[in-house]
Formats: structure tokens, C-alpha cells, sequence
């Protein structure tokens, strides 16, 4: 009975069967979106799994073979799709997988069920990069403002857009150039020394994240550096930039030598969304900051984990709490670290000093109770801080309050608030050559302000086409 | 396309096509006028007939909807839109006849935005994404947390747009929003497949987030209640088992919304009656549930009956003694089901002196009544018992279960005080109503108070707060403490309304008593919540420092007529109470969502125990005096399958109390409770005789105290205490010192005002206390208390003041401070300084500090003088009585005569070792007849409850393997068994068999039983041991284990 429909369906679209399928580009795509929910990382239904190849090949709790190559009508995985009794078809409670898709999942078992890449490996990351759809033309609303960055010579201002960087003058706020065919989403952006390259962070949020630099007088993406299951929440370069860090919302971190073009290496520490990172002094650490309220120190060549920083997670002593930590900056003086997230305080630490402070188990009470050498910035903002940014001596911290707090570092001093914005900031830059911070937030306003006089200079919707965009006023 | 519900058989539909085609007397639509006020909004009709037979008939799908206007649509289900403004009709008919509505359009051209909190929030509840065990609890479910049904709309948005750096939605492509792709299975979901792109869900979210993801601009109109029509009970017919509802949502601006499609749909048992999310209602089996509709945070629920025909079923009409057969009968016939027999007597009175006494009937007494040829011989007995001391220690121990009457939380004697007090409540049969109301408002020193040991029980206030919920609302309101109730209409505003009740209320030491005005917050709000039922005059008092115990309205309105809660909770637990089922199931879990299972019949006895003021007995009268109570537990084919209707009664497993002095009667190891209480009355007679005695000696015992006083140098008067002050008053404590020293206490005036305290602290008379008897408060942190006597001297007199504390410790002496020492460094070493008196009383007022840890103190005075023909022997008079002693009769208060009474009645003795003997009169050695349970692995095994909460689930009813061990060879049986020998060894075998079966089953034995029985007493060898072994038989047998 079977043999024989599936005899009449290859019959019917005969096209379909004389392309090659390649695993990675065609099947993996359509079983990850369908089936990873109850068979994957986080559910094994019928014990189950087709989150890595291997997986994937290894037989349920059933005993049936899930994959038999070259013999489609064998294969418990295209026999459970192709059910027609519904409390045995796959996916349960849910539509059958399209006909195209069952085609698709036939051939490829019967080409023999090739696959060119790493057996053990989760498949989401080994999908290809994946080609971007176009920004719009014209904005219909203000998205929010995931990234803000100035350009070395202060002129420019890059900023995140729908699947684009937008590029504006940072004095006027006028348009300069849109670099299109980005992904989604952009959470990070960074300049390179000499100004012709953008290292950028972004993705889709719950599927995919990719680091990638792009060619800012060419306007396209050149490389890209590495891809994510989840959305990239932060990249950045080291000292020399000669590497690339970046981590994500599918909680790993990746590290990119930019002259090899290889991925040095990547881990997976935290156990909930890594949110920023940033390499230490004389890039020795990758440090990474996580909702899951730790901060963790890794071997900047090796990837070796060197120390948790608990600083946001006292249970006894000052500072109680257990707050997620959103954004990390290193001091350049100094080199030391500044973290911030929810809670009312910022973090200042070294990482040798916490590693020294972990000290042992036995005297672990004794050990929570010392303040150790960490000092604390209380900022008071009773709302989480997003976004940090550190120049000339200056920390700024801003997030939900939708105000910029500015401190100077050496005795941390509340020099002033930056007030006026309504919404949540997402992302704050600093100029480098100019006593200039922009601050982008939710409602899609980028604001440019004088920080030592405190006077916002320019505030415009960072959205090309968006009525108010024509209203750009200077102050 | 896929059918989205499948389970609709066809053969329903087909059948009920056919059917509606009948004639039909009336036909009626609703909403009587359609008003669609804004460019989305559309109207459920439902449109019903009543056909030949009077029955109302669900035509929505059936009728045909005639528009005279091409502006206005109807969709086949009855929904109407309109695309134009104006004033239009439109004809619906059905069966003959037709019905033409108005239809009113407004604003069709005018935006009409998503509205956050009452459709995006709705839709949040509907597709489920906010319930307990996804995304609705604290920590969510994949670092995504919604609030429970969305009661905090501020956190959901939140949420769903900024947290996360904007990860769930996308305002520029809403398609690409996670929160819709990942119920799509669009991007992989845990939770699995939540949402379709055709859901209203799925329209809602989409649009609200084209919009913006907004929350809603300032003057949108916010939803304050829902509408469900139809809202009585449906009867749902076979073959015609659907009913269309329609949900209107009302909003504070007076306009009204169909918020149907939005709403969610929950039932009560789903194999009787299930609703789709278009609001359309299918019965399934014959039965009885109801449908919940829950929109944001209102609650309603439609009752439904499913009438199914069964075969063969023929009503056979049985007496009816009263409305509660009529209701239950009502029921019955209306669903089908046989009224079950009238029961035997030997079932009838094992299973009425159960019931009311928790114990078997006698020998004697099963004879008695079986004999009994008076046609009225049921009633009587049932008045009997209800008369009869064991039925109000018995009720009395049932009730004690729930107010938590340990004696190991109520210690000194309290347990067994406030145990007296339900059980005598229940003998006097006070009016429920009263009974509560005291209990709920009761302060006092507990050992003295009875009813205030409910407060001595129950210490924390949002315990008290639930278990009075509990207790006398059915109510469980505890998932109010940390949100709004998901299943009854209780927000956590309510909760703490409630909670600030009980807030002022302080507990110290065995006192109980009314501290301050506290207000409890809403953890979630921080706003102070208004106490619960207090009535709007008594409010501004209540903001101010004066002292309000707002336990007395809430106890007025908790009791009153309108709060039928109060009424219906009590005689379903009543009910409950005698066929293993309450009417409401379970009996505090009282909710729209969880119906009564016969509403007239509620209504009947809540009505009924209205009217005649809250009286129990008379429930319980009119319940046990009804065929419907009376029926055989044995079932039929036609009512075998009935659980909830009462057509017939329940066997029940004999609760841990009634089976332990079941045992003790069968094997004649307890007296009868007749006999005690023979010994009982002869001991209360003998007291009335001892009380007419110390009414006439009192004057000359009198007469002989107060010469004795006057004999005396000096004695002291009563004792008063106020505090503690805590640290945070500390700064103030000198203002404390002022303000006592002028607010020393008479004994009218107890209250005394110190400015940093709110409404003062109340001036605590201290009975016990007396002069050289060290005073322990026990361990305190940095406290500070003030203790008042006074001293009379017959004489001016030198005396040596002898003062110890731990900490600190000054002295007042009619306002000159006489001793102080802020520290004591070693507490137990006296510190002396001499005193004078004065002729007269002398006023002392003590400062007694704490530092921290122990905290007691210790004051008295020592004779100097001697001579002048004065008694210098201290007398042993207690402080209070000398005072009253002190003052003419003429001017004693009516409370100081008592306490004089009372004082003498302690000194001369006998009354209360009476009172002792009746309380330890045999009634001890019962289980079901104690003032407090006592512990034994037994009763534990049988499900005895720890009295540790309010609820009657504590006691266990579930058969366990424990249970079996119990019996077979467990150390209470085993012993008694032995013991039985004696009781039985001179009995002839016939006598033993009647006295063995009559006491066990209220039966004789058949003549096979008592062939067998005889049989085996003559054929074993020693006779004692073949009467251990029957009585083990009986105990191990079902008939003896179960109530029939």
C-alpha cells in the first residue's frame, strides 16, 4: 500500500527528484523548525533527538531504525511523517510537514542520506550563513535602536536598521549611506581602526545569529565570521584587531582569528543568554556577560574557562541579589572591568583578583561575606541598566530609566544625568574625538548629546522614510 | 480545510437539524437591539425557541437571518457586522416565526486600534499562554514569564516588547515576532503548537503589534465586569444538546463589547458538557457541569444539564417527606435516574446515631427502637438525639477539627476550654450566625475567653485570613496571596482587605487582644488595603489613631442575610456531613466554576436555615427526617451510575473516632455514653445545690476577709501591665514614662495614650500576678514594658522594696521615681531600698527594660515595723479581690461582684472539683465524645486529622493498607479483643450472638450467622478463645467497618 502511493507521488512531481538535495541547505532547516521542539536539546519525546546528525541517525525508544540510507519506506522518521492515523503521525498536534518537505526528507534518505559536516556537533550551527532579505525603502514606524556607534573620526555615526546599518552625519543627523541585505536584526556594531570596515552582530531571534564584517565604501558584507543558533546579542574586537569575539541568545561564545578567518575557539558556559563581551587587558580574557547573573573569564587563545565572577549573585554580605548582567565595558587605563544589568549598583573588578577571591570551598561562607576587592558604582536606577559606555574618564550607564547616568571613573563621582529621552536606551557610543555620547532606545530616536555641558545637540528617528525623520532639529 | 473540531459526531448534527425543524411557540433573540459602536466590533446573537413542550431550544445555527440593508452581514452563526454607519433592521426567523431587531452602526470608518488590556491580554489567556504551568508562573517557562491570566498587564507588556532587547516582537514585520512563530511551530516551541494563523489569537496579536505593540492611550475605556447570556441553568435536551453563549464585556465608559471569541472556556467536567473557543456549547454524556467563561479577571459560569433518554426508565413516584425530597426528586426525574427505597430500621438507626453521636446504638437501645411501633418512632429518635450531650461533643469535635483545637498549640488547659465552649455552643444550639460573630470577634486572655483561643490557634494574620475564608465562605483564597484567584472572582485586593481584618490583632502569651490599626498591603501594589467589610462611617475612625476592631463588621457582614455564602457553606457542610458528599464537592471550595449539584435544593436549605435563624438542629432535623437521607445505600441499574444526585445513600467507611468506640462498644470495653451522662447530670445537680450555698454564705465569708484586711499592716491590691514597646519606640520611651505616671489605670479606663504608639496600648489587668512572684516575659529583643499595683496600708508604715530584673528595672512611688537602676548586672540578686507607705493606697508603677534575650522581673515588699496590735503575717488574699474587698458592695461594677463571686467559688473549692469530675467523667476514655482528639496510631491510621488547617480534606477517607494492618493485628484491637473475654465469658451463646450482632449491626443475626457462630463457640475447645476469635470476625467485617 505504501510502496505504491509513494510510487504515484514520484510519479506526480518528477522534477523534484533529479536535484540533489544537500542535507545542510535543504533537510536540516524544515526538521529543526518542525520537530526540535519535542525531539531536541530541551525535550526528548520517545527519547528521541534530531538536534545533531547523530542523533538524528540513532533509533527512539520504537527500536526502529530512524534513518535507513537508500531506503526511504524503512525510515521510521519519513514513515511517522508520512502517518495517516493521527495519534501516531509526526508532528503531533500540529499540521502534516508539506508535501514538498516530505519529498525532500525521501530523496535525501534515498540518495543515501549524505552528510558533509561534523556528526556531534548541534546542526544549527553548521547551517550555511544565510542570505538576507532587503531593508525597506521607506520606514512605515520607528524600529528600536539595537546599536549605536561612532566612527574613529567622530564624524559618522552608524546605527542598527531592519536587515541594514544606517550611516548618518553625527553633527547634522543627516542620512549618509544604508548598507542593505543585513541580518534582521543588529545588536552590535563596532568600527574598524581605519574606518572601512564594520564588525556587526545580529540575526533573528530564536533561530539564527551571525557575526560578519562588512565593506563600509563597497557597502556589502564581505565576511562572514561565524553563525549562531540564536541571535547575536554582542561582537567586538580585540586590541589589535586581529580577533573578533562574539556571543549570543543560544548562550555561546564564539572567538574569530581575523587572518586565518578560523573560529579559534567557541563554548558554551553560561546557562541562559550571553548578553555582551569584551576582550581584558593585553587581550588575555574573552569575558562574557549572561542573564544567567554570572560574568565568565575565558582564556582568550584557548578558551579555557579561568574564573566565574559571582559579583552579581551575593546571597550574603553587601549587595544581596541575583540580578542578570546585560553589559561589560573595560576600563583602558586601568583594564578594569565595569558590568552592569539589573540591580542598583555597577560592578568594577579585575579578573586575576576574583579568580584570587574564589578561593575554596571550605571557606565559602567567610568568602561571601568579604566585599573582596570589587567597588560598586550605586547608580539607583531601579530599573535594569541596558547599555554602557566608558571615554575620557567617563562611565555612562542607561537602560529602562530612559536616562543616561554619567560618572567619573577614578572616584565615581555622579557627575550629571543626560535626561529627556522617554523610552528604554538600548545602546549607548561615546566619541572618540569629541565630548559627544549617542544614546538609540526603543521608540527609534538616536539622541546626540554634549555630555560635559549636558545639552542633547540633535535627537532624529533613525528610520529613512519615516515622516518625522524631515524633522531633525539642532539645538 | 482541517475541521477544527472534530469530535462534533455527526449524527448530533443531522439529528438536530431534523429536529429544530418543529414547530415553535416563541422565538427570542438576544441582544433585543444590536449596537456596534466602533469599526471591529461585531455581536453574537443567540437566538432561542421555546417549542410545543415549553423547552427552551438553541436555533442560533438554525435560524435565517434576513439584513434589510446590505451594510449590515450576518455569518451563518449568528454574527452580525455592519461596514456603514446608520440605523438598520434586521429579520431573524426560525420554526415559523421571526423577530426583527434594530441595528445601530457608529464609527465604521474610524480606527479602531487593538486594545492591550482588554484584547491582547485576553487573547493571552486564550490561546494559554499565561496559565500556571507555562509562561503564567514566576519564573515562566524558557526565560519568558507572563502574568498568571494576565492580571498585571503592566508586566506582560513589559514582557513581551522591551524585555529581552525586544526579542519577542517585531513592530516593522509582526509576522516575524517570536511570540507568534514560536506557537506557530514557525521556530521550535517546548510548549508545542499554541496558536493558528485562522485563531482570533493569532488577529489580535498580529495587529497590536502592527500598531506598535502598545499599551493603551490614556482614556481607553476599561473593562469592569461581564455579561454571559444565556446565564441560568440550560437544560440541553438530546437530540438538541448545543447552546451558543454570548459574552459582552462592559467597560466604564457604559459601552458594551461581544468580547465571545475572546473569552475562554473552561468546564467543570468536560464528559458532560465542553465549550470550542467560538463560545458554543456541546453536551456530551447525561449529567450535570458547568461551563467557567473567564475574560481578564471576571468569572462567570452557565450551569448545563445534559437529558439524555435511558432506557427503560420509568419514574416511580416514593413519599416525599419534605423539600428536600421535592428538590432531590426534581432533579432526578429530570436527568433520570430511580429514587432509591426507604431503608430498614436496623440500617436506619446504626445509621442516624453514626451521623449525629459518632457512635453505635446500645443493646438496649436498637431493641428498644425496633420494637417501637409509633409510626413517628423515626422522627422521635432523630429529636432524641439531636437533644442528647453526645451529639453536641460529637458535632463539637467535628468542628473543633477545622478551628485547630490542639492541645499542644493550646496549652494550659485552652483546648479544653475552648472545645467546651463549641460543644456547649452546640448543645445550647446558639444561632450559628451569633456563634460565629463571637468567636470571630472574641479578645481576652484565652485562658479565660474561650472563643479567643481561635486567634490563640491561628497566629499569622493571612493564616486567619484564609482559614476563616475557608471555614465560613468555602473559599479558598490562598492563590490570592500572591495573584488574583484563577478560578473565583477573589483579586489579591480582596485577599488583603481581608488580611487587614485581622492585622491589629496580637497575640501574646495566652492573651489575645486588639494592638493597633494595621493595614496590610498588596505586596504587589504596595498599596494599604481597607479593612474587609467595614462600613464607611467606621472608616475615618479607622485612618486615625483611635482604636477600631474591624473584626466586628467584617463578622456582621460575613454573617449577615446578604452574604448567602455564610448560610450555603454551613448546610453544605451539614449535608455533607450525613451522605459523604456535600452538595458542593468538595465542601470549602465553594466557586462559580465548581456547581452545586442540585441548586434548588441549596437554595431550599440555605433559605430554610435563614429563616429560622441559623439554627442547626434544625438542618440537621429536616435533612435526617427525609426519605432522600433515609434511602438504602443498595443501588439499582437505574441509579447505580449516579455519584452527585442522592438517589441513594453512600456506604461510608466509619471515620477513626466512631470505629475505635465501635470497637469499644462491641467489645463492651465502654461504658454507654447513656450511663455517663447519668453520672454527668447527678454531678450537675449536686453543683446547683453547692452554688445556692455559696450564694447565701458569701456575705459572711465576706465579712471575715474584711476584717482580716483590716487586721493586716498591708496587702496588696490588683495588678495591671502594659507593653511591650519595641525598638522602634525607643527614642520616644521618656514621652512613655510621662504619660504613664499620669494614665495610671482605673479600672474603667484601660486605655492609655502614649503619642508614638497609634491608638495607645490598652492597660492589661493581670490576675495571677502578686507581690515576691518573679514575672518571666520570656526572651525579647530590646523591649520595654510597665507594670501598675497598688499597695493599702492600714497605717504609715516603713518596708523594705525588694527589686530584681533582667535588664533594667526603675520604680515609682505615688509618682517619685523610688528606685532605678537601667541595668541589673546580676538579675537574680535582690536590690533593696527602703519605702514608706502611706495610710491609704499607695500607687507604684514599674519600668521593667529589656536589653535583649531573658526578660523577667520580680518586685515585693518586706515588713520593717512591727507593733501596734497589727497582723504583720502576709495574708493570702489574691491583689484584685482585696481591692474589691476594699470597695462597699454598693459601689462594686457588676464585673467586680462576678470576679469576687468567682474568687470565692475558687477559695472554697468544691465547685470546681465538680466541674472536674464532669469533665473526666468517662467521656475522656471516647474518642468521638473528647474534648480534644487524642493521639493513637489507630486513629492516625484512619485518618484522624493533625488539626493543623482549616480544611476537612485533613481527614483522610482513602483506604490504606495500614488500615487493614489495624485490624488484622494491630496493638488497639488486639487488646480489646482480649479484654471482650471477660465482658463475654458468662454469657450463654444466644445471649452473646444478640448482644455481639445488635451492637454491631443494630441487627439480629440470620440463623444460618447464628448457626455457624453457636456452632464454633460449642466445637472449640476453649471457649474464650472462640469468643475472641468472633469478635475479631465482627470487627474485620465490612458490615461492621462500614455505615450503610
Amino acid at each position: 500500500m505504501k510502496l505504491t502511493s509513494t510510487l504515484s507521488l514520484l510519479l506526480t512531481f518528477p522534477a523534484l527528484a533529479s536535484a540533489e538535495v544537500d542535507f545542510l541547505r535543504d533537510v536540516a532547516p524544515v526538521l529543526l523548525r518542525r520537530c526540535s521542539g519535542c525531539h531536541g536539546p530541551r525535550k526528548a519525546e520517545g527519547d528521541y533527538r534530531i538536534h545533531t546528525f547523530l542523533f538524528l541517525m540513532s533509533a527512539g525508544t520504537s527500536g526502529f531504525p530512524a534513518v535507513v540510507p537508500g531506503k526511504p519506506d524503512e525510515s521510521e522518521l519519513l514513515l511517522r511523517i508520512r502517518e495517516t492515523d493521527e495519534s501516531m503521525r509526526m508532528p503531533q498536534q500540529d499540521d502534516t510537514l508539506p508535501i514538498t518537505d516530505q519529498k525532500l526528507i525521501e530523496q535525501w534518505i534515498r540518495e543515501g542520506a549524505r552528510f558533509e559536516g561534523v556528526s556531534d556537533l548541534p546542526l544549527t550551527r553548521q547551517l550555511p550563513p544565510r542570505d538576507h532579505a532587503s531593508a525597506p525603502v521607506q520606514y512605515r514606524i520607528p524600529i528600536p535602536i539595537q546599536a549605536v556607534a561612532f566612527s574613529h573620526s567622530g564624524d559618522l555615526l552608524a546605527s542598527s536598521g531592519y536587515r541594514e546599518v544606517i550611516i548618518w552625519d553625527a553633527v547634522t543627523g543627516q542620512l549618509v549611506q544604508r548598507i542593505n541585505h543585513l541580518p534582521q536584526r543588529i545588536q552590535s556594531i563596532d568600527w574598524s581602526r581605519d574606518d572601512s570596515l564594520l564588525l556587526i552582530g545580529g540575526g533573528v531571534p530564536g533561530e539564527y545569529g551571525e557575526v560578519s564584517l562588512v565593506n563600509v565604501a563597497s557597502g556589502k558584507r564581505t565576511r562572514v565570521l561565524a553563525t549562531f543558533e540564536d541571535i547575536v546579542m554582542d561582537s567586538n574586537f580585540n586590541f589589535d584587531h586581529s580577533k573578533v569575539a562574539a556571543v549570543s541568545a543560544g548562550s555561546r561564545t564564539q572567538v574569530v582569528d581575523l587572518r586565518s578567518g578560523q573560529v579559534m575557539w567557541e563554548s558554551r558556559v553560561h546557562s541562559d543568554w550571553a548578553t555582551g563581551v569584551t576582550f581584558s587587558q593585553e587581550d588575555r580574557f574573552v569575558v562574557t556577560t549572561s542573564r544567567d547573573q554570572t560574568v565568565k573569564v575565558q582564556d582568550a587563545t584557548t578558551g579555557d574557562l579561568f574564573t566565574t565572577y559571582n559579583g552579581h549573585r551575593k546571597q550574603l554580605g553587601e549587595y544581596i541579589g541575583r540580578f542578570a548582567v546585560y553589559a561589560i565595558e573595560r576600563e583602558p587605563e586601568s583594564g578594569q572591568l565595569i558590568t552592569v544589568g539589573e540591580g542598583k549598583a555597577a560592578r568594577i573588578w579585575i579578573p586575576e583578583q576574583a579568580r584570587a577571591e574564589n578561593g575554596t570551598a571550605a571557606d565559602m561562607e567567610g568568602r561571601f561575606f568579604k566585599k573582596g576587592h570589587t567597588r560598586f558604582i550605586e547608580h539607583q536606577l531601579s530599573k535594569p541598566v541596558l547599555a554602557l559606555a566608558i571615554a575620557e574618564g567617563n562611565v555612562f550607564m542607561a537602560g529602562a530609566n530612559g536616562i543616561v547616568r554619567v560618572y567619573r571613573f577614578h572616584d565615581f563621582t555622579h557627575l550629571r544625568d543626560l535626561t529627556g529621552n522617554q523610552d528604554w536606551i538600548f545602546s549607548l557610543s561615546a566619541s572618540h574625538t569629541s565630548p559627544y555620547l549617542a544614546t538609540g532606545s526603543f521608540d527609534g530616536i538616536i539622541r546626540i548629546w554634549n555630555y560635559e555641558s549636558g545639552t542633547e545637540l540633535l535627537s532624529f528617528h533613525a528610520a529613512p522614510g519615516y515622516p518625522a525623520t524631515a524633522e531633525t532639529r539642532s539645538k | 480545510m482541517k475541521n477544527l473540531f472534530p469530535i462534533i459526531p455527526l449524527i448530533v448534527i443531522s439529528a438536530f437539524a431534523h429536529w429544530a425543524n418543529a414547530e415553535i411557540t416563541t422565538l427570542s433573540v438576544f441582544p433585543e437591539r444590536v449596537e456596534l459602536r466602533s469599526a471591529r466590533s461585531r455581536m453574537q446573537l443567540v437566538v432561542t425557541g421555546i417549542d410545543q413542550e415549553g423547552n427552551a431550544v438553541d436555533l442560533t445555527r438554525e435560524a435565517t437571518y434576513r439584513p434589510h440593508d446590505s451594510a449590515v452581514q450576518v455569518a451563518s452563526h449568528g454574527i452580525v457586522t455592519t461596514n456603514a454607519d446608520g440605523h438598520f433592521s434586521l429579520e431573524v426567523s426560525s420554526g415559523g416565526k421571526s423577530v426583527t431587531l434594530e441595528v445601530i452602526s457608529e464609527n465604521q470608518t474610524a480606527l479602531d486600534p487593538i486594545r492591550f488590556r482588554s484584547e491582547t491580554a485576553a487573547v493571552l489567556t486564550k490561546q494559554g499562554c499565561n496559565a500556571g504551568s507555562c509562561h503564567g508562573s514566576p519564573r515562566g517557562k524558557g526565560g519568558f514569564s507572563l502574568s498568571l491570566f494576565a492580571f498585571d498587564p503592566e508586566l506582560d507588556k513589559k514582557n513581551l516588547v522591551r524585555s529581552g532587547f525586544n526579542r519577542r516582537t517585531n513592530i516593522y514585520e509582526p509576522e516575524q515576532s517570536l511570540i507568534l512563530r514560536k506557537p506557530l511551530l514557525q521556530v521550535p516551541h517546548v510548549g508545542g503548537k499554541k496558536l493558528r494563523p485562522t485563531d482570533v489569537a493569532y488577529e489580535t496579536l498580529y495587529h497590536w503589534i502592527l500598531e506598535g505593540a502598545r499599551d493603551d492611550p490614556d482614556g481607553t475605556p476599561e473593562c469592569i465586569g461581564i455579561e454571559v447570556y444565556p446565564d441560568a441553568e440550560q437544560i440541553l435536551r438530546a437530540p438538541a444538546v448545543q447552546q451558543q453563549l454570548l459574552v459582552l464585556a462592559h467597560f466604564d465608559d457604559g459601552t458594551s463589547r461581544d468580547v465571545t471569541r475572546l473569552a475562554t472556556y473552561d468546564s467543570s467536567s468536560s464528559d458532560v458538557v465542553d465549550a470550542d473557543p467560538e463560545g458554543l456549547v456541546h453536551g456530551q454524556e447525561r449529567g450535570q457541569g458547568a461551563i467557567t467563561v473567564r475574560y481578564l479577571q471576571y468569572l462567570e459560569s452557565v450551569y448545563f444539564t445534559v437529558q439524555r433518554k435511558v432506557d427503560g426508565f420509568v419514574w416511580k413516584d416514593i413519599p416525599e417527606y419534605n423539600y428536600v425530597d421535592q428538590t432531590v426528586n426534581n432533579r432526578l426525574k429530570l436527568l433520570q435516574y430511580e429514587a432509591g427505597e426507604t431503608c430498614s430500621d436496623s440500617v436506619f438507626i446504626r445509621r442516624v446515631f453514626l451521623d449525629l453521636t459518632g457512635l453505635l446504638p446500645t443493646h438496649a437501645e436498637t431493641l428498644q427502637f425496633l420494637s417501637d411501633r409509633s409510626p413517628e418512632k423515626r422522627s422521635n429518635l432523630i429529636d432524641q438525639l439531636l437533644a442528647s450531650d453526645s451529639f453536641a461533643y460529637y458535632q463539637g469535635l467535628l468542628m473543633a477539627d477545622l478551628m485547630r483545637v490542639n492541645p499542644e498549640v493550646l496549652t494550659e488547659g485552652r483546648a479544653h476550654l475552648f472545645a467546651d465552649w463549641i460543644a456547649e455552643s452546640i448543645a445550647a444550639n446558639r444561632p450559628f450566625d451569633e456563634m460565629t460573630r463571637s468567636l470571630l470577634t472574641a479578645s481576652g486572655d484565652t485562658k479565660e475567653v474561650a472563643p479567643a483561643n481561635y486567634f490563640a490557634a491561628i497566629t499569622e494574620t493571612r493564616e486567619t485570613a484564609e482559614a476563616t475564608a475557608q471555614i465560613f465562605m468555602g473559599s479558598r483564597i490562598q492563590c490570592a496571596r500572591c495573584h488574583n484567584h484563577p478560578f473565583e472572582n477573589w483579586t489579591q485586593d480582596d485577599y488583603y482587605s481581608i488580611g487587614t481584618v485581622f492585622h491589629g490583632i496580637q497575640t501574646e502569651g495566652t492573651s489575645v487582644k486588639l494592638a493597633s490599626n494595621r493595614m496590610m498591603a498588596n505586596p504587589r501594589t504596595g498599596q494599604s488595603m481597607k479593612p474587609w467589610g467595614m462600613k464607611p462611617e467606621k472608616l475615618d475612625q479607622f485612618a486615625s489613631d483611635q482604636l477600631v476592631d474591624a473584626r466586628d463588621d467584617f463578622a456582621h457582614w460575613l454573617t449577615s442575610s446578604d452574604n448567602d455564602y455564610f448560610s450555603k457553606v454551613e448546610v453544605n457542610r451539614v449535608w455533607a456531613h450525613l451522605f459523604g458528599r456535600g452538595i458542593v464537592n468538595p465542601v470549602d471550595d465553594f466557586r462559580s466554576s465548581n456547581p452545586p449539584s442540585n441548586v434548588e435544593l441549596l437554595e431550599a436549605l440555605s433559605q430554610d436555615f435563614v429563616t429560622h435563624q441559623y439554627d442547626r438542629k434544625h438542618i440537621f432535623r429536616v435533612i435526617c427526617n427525609s426519605q432522600t437521607y433515609q434511602r438504602t445505600s443498595q443501588t439499582t441499574s437505574q441509579n447505580e451510575r449516579d455519584e452527585e444526585l442522592f438517589s441513594h445513600q453512600q456506604v461510608r467507611l466509619l471515620t477513626a473516632e466512631q470505629l475505635m468506640d465501635a470497637i469499644g462498644y462491641l467489645t463492651g470495653q465502654l461504658t454507654s455514653v447513656e450511663t455517663i451522662n447519668q453520672v454527668i447530670r447527678q454531678l450537675r445537680n449536686k453543683a446547683s445545690v453547692i452554688k445556692q450555698e455559696i450564694h447565701h454564705n458569701q456575705p459572711d465569708w465576706e465579712a471575715e476577709q474584711q476584717d482580716s484586711l483590716a487586721k493586716t499592716a498591708f496587702f496588696q491590691g490588683s495588678w495591671w501591665h502594659v507593653g511591650p514597646y519595641g525598638k522602634d519606640h525607643g527614642h520616644k520611651l521618656n514621652h512613655a514614662d510621662e504619660a504613664l505616671i499620669k494614665a495610671q489605670p482605673p479600672e474603667d479606663n484601660l486605655m492609655v495614650n502614649i503619642t508614638d504608639q497609634p491608638g495607645g496600648l490598652s492597660w492589661e489587668w493581670k490576675r495571677d500576678w502578686q507581690l515576691g512572684t518573679p514575672v518571666d516575659f520570656g526572651k525579647s529583643g530590646l523591649q520595654v514594658r510597665y507594670v501598675y499595683t497598688r499597695i493599702y496600708a492600714n497605717q504609715p508604715l516603713r518596708v523594705l522594696m525588694q527589686c530584681s530584673a533582667d535588664d533594667g528595672m526603675k520604680v515609682w512611688h505615688d509618682n517619685r521615681v523610688v528606685f532605678e537602676n537601667p541595668q541589673l548586672e546580676t538579675p537574680e540578686k535582690n536590690q533593696t531600698t527602703e519605702v514608706s507607705l502611706h495610710k491609704g493606697w499607695n500607687r507604684f508603677l514599674i519600668k521593667v527594660t529589656n536589653k535583649g534575650g531573658a526578660y523577667r522581673f520580680r518586685f515585693n515588699l518586706e515588713y520593717l515595723d512591727e507593733g501596734n496590735g497589727l497582723n504583720f503575717t502576709p495574708i493570702d488574699v489574691a491583689g484584685y479581690a482585696a481591692e474589691i474587698l476594699r470597695t462597699p458592695p454598693e459601689q462594686r461594677t457588676l464585673q467586680q461582684g462576678k470576679l469576687l463571686r468567682s474568687y470565692y467559688i475558687e477559695q472554697d473549692g468544691r465547685l470546681p472539683k465538680i466541674q472536674k469530675q464532669i469533665s473526666n467523667s468517662g467521656r475522656m476514655d471516647f474518642a468521638t465524645q473528647r474534648p480534644y482528639p487524642i493521639r493513637s496510631g489507630f486513629l492516625k491510621a484512619f485518618g484522624q486529622p493533625q488539626r493543623a488547617s482549616p480544611c476537612v480534606c485533613e481527614r483522610e477517607s482513602e483506604p490504606t493498607l495500614e488500615q487493614a494492618l489495624q485490624l488484622l493485628n494491630g496493638q488497639t484491637v488486639y487488646e480489646r479483643v482480649m479484654d471482650s473475654v471477660e465482658v463475654f465469658e458468662n454469657l450463654k451463646n444466644t445471649p452473646l450472638v444478640d448482644q455481639l450482632y445488635y451492637t454491631a449491626f443494630s441487627r439480629n443475626a440470620s440463623s444460618e450467622e447464628r448457626q455457624v457462630i453457636e456452632k464454633y463457640l460449642t466445637d472449640t475447645e476453649n471457649r474464650n478463645d472462640a469468643i475472641q476469635d468472633v469478635v475479631w470476625a465482627i470487627i474485620n467485617s465490612q458490615e461492621f467497618m462500614f455505615q450503610h
